[in-house]
């Protein structure tokens, strides 16, 4: 499984289900949608992606995520009404102090730091691991270094900074890529990561394993009360002797088995697995 | 004297912006074939080109003992031989590459390995199982020619490469 937690989502642009086919082409299964928003947020926030904008490719797991720029630290973001619009609510700080404010206590679900451009500041084993501790995980996107040799540069040396101060601990890695041409293959990036100091398995971990725990977090948080307790729908199974038991209630199970006792001496055999037949069969022989 | 190790690397090349050829099969949208000037040669040419823009003078001498052992215009597939202590920059300047004689183009690694023979039986697996995929849907047409393609060595998402191939040269 791997994951691709960044596609800019641009509805007028013919690129963009292009880019989404190509990805699953390339192996990924599943990616995000992002929208990206900056400045404030009118009274009734909507979600502009729509619920399954590409049903072509079945394969693919689409997600909607929201990409809030801080660039205001007085600026009220309202982001838990914004959780329950959007499957990952991620942040892009815009310097050191709204990156602290980010990883210490806003509510999203990931940090995405503009790796790309000349950052002014130095990353802090102090603060990032705040986020870390939190859950809260930090992501490097890749595709504007495949365009532009100075966004190269930057990313190289800002991805190493970024290693090294969370000890390649809670790095996810994914695309933002706006064109087809700015992806590339999942092994491709996990090689891109040990050029910038992740080892081989933290590299795989940046594309496979850590992009699942951040989409499982962040659904755990909207369906479940604190993230704790979920509710789920008892749907009956469509096994018979579940069924039969659901009719009978739970204080009857006592009962339902012995009547599956009753059943078998009456030589109408219940409907039981090959194994657990013939379990009673040797235990009808001794 | 210790021997020389060296890593194979089995890369496709994919043309994503451009409009899938018309002869081709609408289940494999990305396999263009490649035109037919690019060979071993200029091929060469053009990783060690990318290896001395991202590694400079260093990476293009260290690596720079690659060779490309194959390369199939027509799938777009091919092989290339490098000393394993360098295989990771080379790969590298794979993935930087973004176009190939004036093409936009998507260059990935498929497979690493230490003998050529994995790297062969895995290019065969992967055309197998895209001949496999063009069947599954509409395949009429591609019968007769897909059973002399599957006793090849390697390659091939067969006739409809070459029919391509025509339009784009």
């Amino acid at each position: 499984m791997f994951y691709d937690l960044n596609v800019p989502w641009a509805p007028t642009s013919p690129d963009l289900s292009r880019t989404v086919a190509f990805l699953s082409e390339l192996g990924y299964d599943v990616i995000a949608l992002s929208h990206i928003h900056s400045g404030k947020f009118p009274q009734s926030q909507l979600n502009p992606i729509p619920e399954n904008p590409f049903p072509k490719h079945p394969n693919l797991r689409i997600l909607r995520r929201i990409t809030v720029i801080l660039d205001d630290p007085s600026q009220n973001h309202r982001l838990a009404a914004l959780t329950s619009a959007y499957d990952i609510v991620a942040l892009r700080p815009a310097n050191e102090k709204l990156l602290l404010q980010a990883c210490k206590e806003l509510d999203c679900d990931l940090i995405s730091v503009d790796l790309s451009q000349r950052m002014g500041y130095h990353f802090k084993h102090k603060t990032v691991g705040l986020a870390i501790q939190r859950g809260v995980f930090l992501e490097i996107n890749y595709s504007a270094s495949i365009n532009d040799i100075t966004a190269r540069r930057n990313l190289i040396g800002n991805a190493a900074a970024l290693i090294r101060a969370t000890r390649g601990r809670g790095i996810v890695i994914s695309s933002e890529a706006r064109k087809a041409l700015g992806v590339r293959g999942p092994f491709d990036v996990i090689n891109l990561a040990t050029l910038w100091g992740l080892s081989q398995d933290k590299g795989r971990e940046a594309v496979d394993g850590l992009p699942r725990l951040v989409v499982a977090q962040a659904k755990l948080k909207r369906n479940s009360f604190r993230g704790v307790i979920g509710v789920v729908v008892n749907e009956p199974l469509q096994g018979n002797k579940r069924k039969a038991e659901d009719e009978a209630g739970p204080s009857d199970q006592l009962k339902s088995e012995a009547s599956l006792e009753d059943n078998k001496k009456a030589g109408a055999p219940p409907k039981l697995s090959k194994r657990a037949r013939k379990a009673l069969a040797r235990a009808s022989k001794s | 004297m210790v021997r020389y190790k060296a890593r194979y690397l089995l890369i496709t090349i994919y043309y994503p912006t451009e409009p899938t050829p018309s002869s081709s099969n609408p289940t494999l949208p990305f396999t263009h074939p490649s035109h037919p000037s690019l060979t071993k040669q200029s091929l060469s040419n053009l990783i060690r080109d990318s290896l001395a823009l991202q590694f400079g003078d260093y990476g293009a001498g260290a690596a720079g003992n690659m060779a490309v052992k194959y390369f199939s215009p027509a799938t777009s597939t091919g092989i290339i031989k490098v000393s394993r202590a360098h295989y990771r920059m080379l790969w590298a300047s794979l993935t930087f590459i973004k176009e190939v004689l004036g093409r936009g183009a998507v260059v990935t690694v498929v497979r690493v390995s230490g003998t050529i023979k994995k790297v062969q039986i895995e290019a065969t697996r992967r055309a197998k199982e895209g001949i496999r995929r063009a069947q599954g849907v509409g395949g009429e047409g591609v019968g007769l020619d897909v059973m002399d393609v599957m006793g090849d060595d390697d390659d091939d998402e067969g006739g409809e490469g070459e029919e391509s191939e025509g339009l784009v040269g």
